[in-house]
């Protein structure tokens, strides 16, 4: 028997049982498909293009986080983004004299002295992700004294950086762009990462939290994408004795007198333990992995207010050649941003809150090679989830033709070159991976749903009001875009 | 320079003439300047057309502090609250929702439309004020101070957070909540109705160029409910004689100890000379010397008007440069020969508190969808109220006053904010194109009509880009970041100059806190 069962897994999953396998546990992992890797597991779209998975960046991953497993990934710096939607772009690249090289000189000297005061911040919201949120409702001495020790950090800055920063933090993006640039585009191209898979624009409260999360977690990435990630978590969990099961669909979390005691599989069979591990989202594993009977009260309610409005599309396009950006004056393009202007962002959004496909919806696309030419993968924002009149193959068609749309102005001549495409709405999202809603990261991250409120109170800490029950997915902290993060802090955890 | 005063105070809004009237009650020698010929700023009440009374700008009162009402002894100094009896939402199907100060008949009128949300909206209530009491000290105190490491500071802090801790976890829960939410999200985890959670978001947004959808808007709604808790009077009220019958009441008091109050009196500019305020300039250039100089204007007319970039830092400069106004309310008062009448209900008791035209929180977001992209909404949120009724002395006999407070109206036009006022009746139009469709016959029994946008509240009433709150109060503006870090406790980097007005701790709104807290400041070891 297995002290711990991993329930799904994707990357949270395969991390936390790399984690409880090196503290000397027996670990299980059930994953339904037949594939482990989840969002971030590598699939053919059409023969001789192979697509990496749909989450299709892991530059936020937890790197620090994630080097006690050791794993056999080599670290390189992300290539640069464009920023262009037409023959006018700009490049953001790591190195800030880089950047600044393609910046107005008002802007140049602006972007170096934003770049520098996020990094003189970086470290502070760096620990924020690293570390196990703090316990606030009956903080112990100990946690007292770390939290006391973060807010020294805070000290440490300096007052006049103290007090800017805690402005910041509420802000609207809009707002903190505007005081800074004068490019549209510029702006767009900072802001538009940090808006991913939210429900809001840029001039919404709180999004100047969610551009130095982002910001300050921005990485390095490992050599091969996320697939290579994902392989390197499954060797190591192989070495360390985990059972791996694939094609092992969990149906219900088995509770005994309030205590998770196993589960039970959807052909019958049950796998008993004493720690059962969910690496699927929250919303998921309490509303339909645990038999209502038997949940807490308190977790119902967090779970039915658990904000998950997916908001993403994913089309993935095989192309015969590689795309020839306009605006990329002939250098390669492995990251693009089709963002224009921080309207352009809002009324995406606005669309988001109507039910409606945005018009002129902007993208997040990478390219990646393929044998037979090269795969195109767009993460298309502002599809509503909840689309008015619902979603059928009409719909999904129509999301496939504004993203091809969109991407050909940025890339003339694509649509001459596409061999196939695939095209995943919200609602595919939430069948294919059983994300509820169909939201990327597992849940909004909205100020409110992040750090000890993530993904409530009572959870948020890794454990939950029942015994035996851990969470160590994407809706724990420090959340979907940080990968590594929850699977092991959850691990840490449970010791 | 003949005479000298312990105190000048720029501006007799409500919050210049608290301040005078604490600062005169303590003994001081103290003049106010202000520049329109009446007294109370965006508390006023002017008879705009001839027999008709209006409360021009703000139209009710709720967090007027009761212990200011106490110490400047504003009763006998003529302060006289009316409370609203209501809260009527029209819809557009000739329906409607009324709730009342009886809560057996708000529950019978909110089960029509949703039993359960009926049964759940005393808890609602009561949730809120638990909160709102929580969050009260902070307005009746100046703001924390984050950075200080004095021990005393740091203790009140604490006690601010153990205030926050003393809690159940599931109260906690939904504290924090309430700080990042918006008010329709927030309003979504307790009701299903529609028709219940559109005009009960509103309160959330009042002021703020942000929709119900916002982030940030859902603590906005707790001031609602704490003048609820003060228990002076009901939640929400008129002044008698509009008001500007609150203004004038503390100018009475101020009098009374001894103030000396001119109004047709603009400041050109306060007189300073090596970073220090040493009295003011009149427009018509006469100079009065002063140990203390207050200004009750709003901290960008203060600071880059009155005082000017020069005399200050260049770090405080740049940080009331961008600190944010961006108007975003209008207002339209009506002279009205009868009663709006809005099908369905018989009588004038719907109409003695205020009606909210929010019917729907998509319609709400759509009208702020307007203003995003620099239009008044097509179709505004509209908060009307109709004082003659319970107060007859505002209008003649038979008629009535209109008081309509409209939201949006971005300052910020895609025109450009100077084109105003060709946009004027336009948006004129509007509101009342919409009443009328909710109240068929209303728009024929308008006999005058006042507009106001955002342009003509920063030309007539200084309020800058004419945000009603001397700058927006989103939470990077509040506590110690108002107006500006380090500078949150009515203090200015120009010795001897002190802010009182709406643009300080806690804030905008009839609170007068501002006002006082500035002048216990001066008196408190402030050097008066
Ligand atoms: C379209 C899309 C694009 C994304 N893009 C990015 C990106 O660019 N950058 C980024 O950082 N993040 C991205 N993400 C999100 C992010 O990677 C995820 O939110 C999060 O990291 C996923 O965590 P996970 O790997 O543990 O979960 P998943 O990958 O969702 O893994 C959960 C696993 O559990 C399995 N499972 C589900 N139900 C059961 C069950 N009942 N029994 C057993 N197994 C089950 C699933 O099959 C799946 O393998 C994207 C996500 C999506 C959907
Ligand atoms: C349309 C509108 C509706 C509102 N509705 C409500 C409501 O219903 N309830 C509520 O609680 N609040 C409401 N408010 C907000 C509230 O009215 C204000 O926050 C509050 O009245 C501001 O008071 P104050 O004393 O701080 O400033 P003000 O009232 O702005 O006072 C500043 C004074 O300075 C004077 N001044 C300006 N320049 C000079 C100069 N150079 N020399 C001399 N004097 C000068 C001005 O004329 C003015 O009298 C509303 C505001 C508006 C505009």
């Amino acid at each position: 028997m297995a002290d711990a069962i991993v329930v799904g897994g994707g990357l949270e999953g395969l991390t936390a049982a790399a984690f409880l396998a090196k503290a000397g546990r027996r670990v299980c992992v059930l994953e339904a498909s037949e594939t482990l890797g989840g969002v971030h597991a590598g699939s053919e779209i059409a023969p001789g293009f192979r697509a990496p998975g749909v989450a299709h960046d892991v530059a936020g991953a937890r790197r620090e986080v994630l080097a006690p497993l050791g794993l056999d990934v080599a670290w390189r710096d992300p290539a640069p983004l464009l920023v262009a939607d037409g023959d006018e772009g700009l490049w953001i690249h790591r190195d800030v004299a880089r950047t600044q090289a393609g910046l107005s000189s008002a802007d140049a000297d602006a972007y170096g002295r934003w770049r520098a005061t996020i990094e003189r911040w970086a470290p502070i919201v760096r620990r924020v992700l690293d570390e196990r949120p703090p316990e606030i409702a009956t903080p112990s001495i100990a946690e007292l004294w770390d939290l006391a020790r973060t807010g020294l950090a805070l000290r440490k800055l300096g007052e006049r950086d103290m007090l800017e920063l805690m402005r910041v933090a509420p802000m609207a993006a809009r707002d903190w762009m505007e005081e800074r640039f004068e490019s549209p585009r510029l702006a767009a191209g900072l802001v538009a990462p940090a808006l991913l898979a939210t429900t809001v624009g840029p001039r919404a409260a709180g999004t100047c939290a969610a551009m130095l999360l982002r910001e300050s977690a921005a990485g390095r990435e490992p050599e091969g994408g996320p697939a290579a990630l994902v392989d390197a978590l499954v060797a190591r969990c192989k070495s360390a004795g985990v059972e791996l099961r694939t094609g092992a669909a969990v149906e219900r979390i088995r509770l005994e007198e309030g205590r998770a005691t196993g589960v039970l599989l959807a052909g019958g069979e049950t796998v008993d333990a004493s720690l059962v591990v969910s690496a699927l989202d929250f919303a998921t594993t309490m509303l339909d992995r645990i038999d209502s009977v038997a949940l807490p009260l308190e977790l119902e309610q967090a779970a039915k207010a658990w904000k998950r409005r997916g908001a993403i599309a994913a089309v993935r396009l095989a192309l015969s050649e590689p795309p020839a950006f306009a605006a990329a004056g002939g250098e390669p393009v492995e990251r693009a941003c089709t963002a224009r202007d921080l309207v352009q962002l809002e009324r995406a959004a606005d669309a988001l809150k109507y039910g409606d496909l945005p018009e002129d919806p902007w993208l997040d696309a990478r390219v990646f090679p393929a044998e037979k030419g090269a795969v195109v993968s767009l993460l298309v924002h502002g599809v509503p989830r909840a689309l008015r009149g619902g979603w059928d193959d009409a719909a999904r068609e129509r999301v496939g033709d504004r993203a091809v749309d969109a991407f050909e102005r940025a890339a003339p001549g694509t649509g001459a070159n596409l061999v196939a495409r695939d095209v995943l709405t919200p609602v595919d999202v939430e069948a294919r991976f059983g994300l509820a809603g169909g939201h990327l990261f597992g849940g909004e991250l909205g100020l409110d749903q992040l750090w000890f409120q993530r993904p409530c109170l009572p959870c948020g800490r890794y454990a939950t009001p029942i015994e035996g029950l851990w969470l160590a997915g994407p809706s724990s902290h420090p959340g979907g875009p940080y990968p590594g993060g929850a699977g092991a802090l959850a691990a840490a955890a449970i010791g | 320079m003949a005479e000298t005063w312990d105190a000048i105070v720029v501006g007799g809004g409500h919050n210049g003439l608290t301040c005078a009237a604490y600062l005169a009650k303590a003994g001081k020698k103290v003049l106010v300047l202000e520049r329109r010929h009446v007294l109370g700023g965006a508390a006023v009440s002017e008879e705009v057309f001839p027999g008709f009374t209006f409360s021009v700008c703000s139209y009710v009162v709720s967090l007027l502090r009761p212990w200011i009402i106490r110490d400047l002894e504003l009763s006998r100094f003529g302060l006289e609250m009316i409370p609203l009896e209501c809260s009527f939402s029209p819809l557009p199907d000739g329906d409607s929702l009324c709730r009342w100060s009886d809560p057996e008949r708000t529950r019978t009128e909110i089960s029509r439309f949703s039993r359960r949300d009926a049964e759940l909206y005393p808890e609602f209530g009561l949730a809120m004020m638990q909160m709102a009491r929580f969050a009260k000290p902070v307005i009746d105190a100046p703001a924390p101070d984050p950075a200080s490491l004095n021990p005393r500071e740091l203790i009140e802090l604490l006690k601010l957070g153990r205030h926050f801790q003393d809690a159940e976890r599931d109260d906690l829960a939904v504290r924090l909540k309430l700080f990042t939410m918006s008010a329709a999200d927030y309003l979504d985890e307790w009701f299903e109705s529609d028709v219940l959670k559109a005009p009960m978001s509103v309160s959330g947004i009042i002021g703020t160029f942000q929709g119900v959808r916002s982030p940030g808007t859902a603590y906005v709604m707790l001031h609602h409910y704490m003048g609820e808790i003060d228990g002076a009077f009901r939640s929400w009220g008129f002044a008698k004689g509009g008001t500007g019958g609150v203004s004038n009441a503390i100018a009475a008091s101020a009098r009374h100890f001894g103030a000396e109050i001119r109004t047709n009196a603009a400041v050109e500019r306060v007189l300073c000379s090596g970073g220090t305020a040493r009295g003011v300039v009149l427009a018509n250039g006469d100079e009065l010397a002063a140990r203390e100089v207050v200004s009750g204007c709003d901290p960008r007319l203060t600071f880059l008007g009155l005082v000017g970039r020069e005399e200050l830092p260049d770090d405080f400069a740049t940080q009331i440069e961008r600190f944010k106004f961006r108007g975003s309310s209008g207002k339209v008062n009506i002279a009205l020969d009868r009663l709006p009448p809005f099908p369905g209900r018989e009588g004038d008791l719907h109409l003695r508190g205020d009606i909210a035209v929010a019917p729907g929180v998509e319609y709400l977001e759509r009208a702020f969808d307007d203003a995003k992209y620099g239009d008044f909404s097509r179709r505004p949120y509209i908060n009307i109220v109709l004082p003659s009724i319970v107060d007859p002395s505002v209008a003649p006999p038979g008629k009535h006053v209109m008081s309509c407070f409209v939201q949006y109206a971005p300052y910020d036009i895609k025109e450009g904010p100077e084109r105003w006022p060709e946009r004027r009746e336009a948006f004129g139009d509007a509101v009342c194109d919409t009443i009328e469709e909710l109240a068929p016959g209303f728009k024929d029994s308008i006999l005058h009509r006042q507009v106001l946008s955002p342009w003509d509240l920063e030309r007539e009433y200084g309020l800058t880009e004419g945000n009603i709150f001397h700058g927006e109060l989103s939470l990077e503006q509040l506590a110690f970041l108002r107006p500006a870090a380090g500078w949150a406790r009515y203090r200015t980097p120009v010795k001897h100059l002190w802010l009182c007005g709406s643009g300080a701790h806690p804030g905008g709104g009839i609170m007068g806190s501002p006002g006082a807290l500035c002048a216990k400041t001066m008196l408190n070891g402030g050097g008066l």
